[in-house]
């Protein structure tokens, strides 16, 4: 088991946006994290990189167990470093080149020299099709390099699960592609993910299972065959027909 | 009824130009000393559990709220009468401390609105990649920060260059104090002040032609113009 998180409970004033999750991920496994707008799908996987202190819950991941409402900021610390977040507005830093963005974490924890941290960027970069672009600043790409380079940032720190929210959603369509054929071959070399996707097709493509997420809880879980082309769950099916009567998620 | 004498002012503005170590010095040191105060003081008032919050909003708006020169003679000769030790503190010394304080006041809050700017997502993501919140800051979100306060903190250095015309008051022989003498010394008001004013506003100029620079050095650090 890479991960696994137990009980999660995280309110926003007196609003409680979710309910007592839980999730686990066994290595190599991607799991796919649907639902609708404001089910709290985001706010599930700051809590789990720490960005948003949970209210409860329980987390073990790798050698590190911890109550996820009492973690202090070292704890908070050491889970972030077995973590790696694709930001759905990509979230890179404005004042480093592309390959500066790729090189930073492995840089600021000391974990490899800089000649080694920028051999590691340049064939992570080269990877996700943006050798030749090293130099290059974020304002200088398309929002589809700038995904590809959120996830090579979130490669080279050689985390034990990527959690990725939306990579998607904020690209116009002609730069979708490009960005799923990256996911689709982390999937196909066993990285262990959780991935907030609108993309139904994408996730029944590449998840080995399927959580739904409505109104603060896991309503349905289940294999992509299971739960996306025979959902058992009212409100799932619902959701479904939604999405595939062209409601985009593009907001 | 005189009339403006060349030599005169050629003579004025050499004698003017003995005064500039001083003025550079103390504009400069106290740039510097605010630079790093007005820095710590922005980063404490975010912080959310600040104890020294409430006295740091106080000092801040007494800085700006309160001419420069009652601060000079607060300090220098008001304080001195609480606290004797503080008179061994000469002029030049308390010129540049009490300008350090006044440029802090107005760093801090061009170092506020910068940081507050600059997108929380780039302080999430620096946190994402294994940075602690202060090396966050240090690497990521402060020289954001400072790009975007580039043209605010010009405005500070001009102003404490200004500022420092009044440090004569204490009996510093800076590019004012020797003017005032000059101009004393040989009832030549026009052409010792016409210069004075001169040398003021190439000082301003310099200023801000390095300003610019700068300004334009971090914005092609950026790959341009536009933000990320
Ligand atoms: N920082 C915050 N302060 C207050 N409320 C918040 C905050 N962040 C999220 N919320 C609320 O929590 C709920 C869940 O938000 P979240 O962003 O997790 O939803 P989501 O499932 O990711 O939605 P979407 O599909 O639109 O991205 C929403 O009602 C939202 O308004
Ligand atoms: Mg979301």
């Amino acid at each position: 088991m890479v991960l696994e998180m137990k009980g999660l409970v995280k309110n926003f004033g007196n609003h409680r946006v979710l309910d007592g999750v839980d999730l686990h991920l066994k290595e190599g496994e991607v799991v796919a994290l649907i639902g609708p707008s404001g089910s709290g799908k985001s706010t599930m996987l700051r809590c789990l990189d720490f960005l948003e202190q949970a209210n409860q819950g329980f987390l073990e991941i790798d050698d590190i167990a911890l109550d996820m409402s009492q973690a202090t900021e070292r704890e908070a610390l050491a889970v972030r470093r077995k973590l790696s977040m694709v930001f759905q507005h990509y979230g890179l830093f404005a004042n480093r080149t592309v390959l500066g963005n790729v090189t930073e974490g492995l840089l600021a924890q000391k974990t490899l020299s800089r000649e080694e941290a920028e051999e590691r960027g340049r064939q992570l970069l080269a990877r996700v099709g943006l050798a030749g672009r090293e130099e290059s600043y974020p304002n200088q790409l398309s929002g589809g390099q700038k995904q590809r380079v959120g996830i090579a940032r979130a490669l080279a720190l050689e985390p034990k699960a990527v959690l990725l929210d939306e990579p998607t959603s904020a690209l116009d369509p002609e730069w979708v592609g490009e960005v799923l054929q990256v996911i689709r071959s982390l999937a196909s070399e066993k990285r262990s993910m959780v991935i907030v996707t609108h993309e139904i097709a994408f996730a029944r493509e590449i998840a080995n299972r399927v959580l739904f997420l409505d109104e603060g809880k896991i309503a349905a879980q289940g294999s992509p065959e299971e739960l996306l082309e025979n959902p058992k769950h009212p409100r799932l099916q619902a959701f479904l027909t939604g999405m595939l009567g062209g409601v985009s998620d593009r907001g | 009824m005189g009339s403006f004498d060349l030599t005169v002012f050629l003579r004025a503005f050499r004698t003017i130009m003995r005064g500039l170590p001083v003025t550079a010095l103390a504009a400069v040191a106290a740039m510097a000393a605010a630079l790093v105060l007005g820095t710590l003081i922005a980063l404490v008032r975010r912080s959310p559990q600040a104890v020294g919050k409430r006295l740091l909003t106080a000092y801040v708006s007494f800085f700006r709220g309160t001419p420069l020169m009652v601060q000079l003679f607060l300090f220098y000769f008001g304080l001195p009468q609480l606290f004797p030790a503080l008179s061994t503190i000469g002029p030049l010394g308390a010129s540049i401390l009490v300008m350090s304080l006044n440029g802090s006041a107005y760093v801090s809050e061009a170092v506020r609105s910068s940081l507050a700017s600059v997108d929380p997502v780039q302080m999430e993501a620096a946190l994402s990649v294994g940075m602690g919140k202060s090396q966050a800051m240090a690497r990521i979100v402060l020289p954001q920060a400072f790009r975007i306060a580039v043209p605010p903190l010009g405005n500070t250095f001009i102003g404490l260059i200004q500022g420092t015309a009044l440090t004569f008051m204490l009996g510093l022989r800076d590019v004012m104090g020797m003017a005032k003498m000059g101009a004393a010394a040989s009832y030549r008001f026009f052409e010792f002040y016409l210069a004075v004013g001169l040398v003021y506003w190439l000082l301003a100029a310099g200023a801000t032609w390095f300003n610019r620079r700068l300004e334009m050095r971090l914005s092609l650090g950026h790959g341009g113009h536009d933000g990320a």
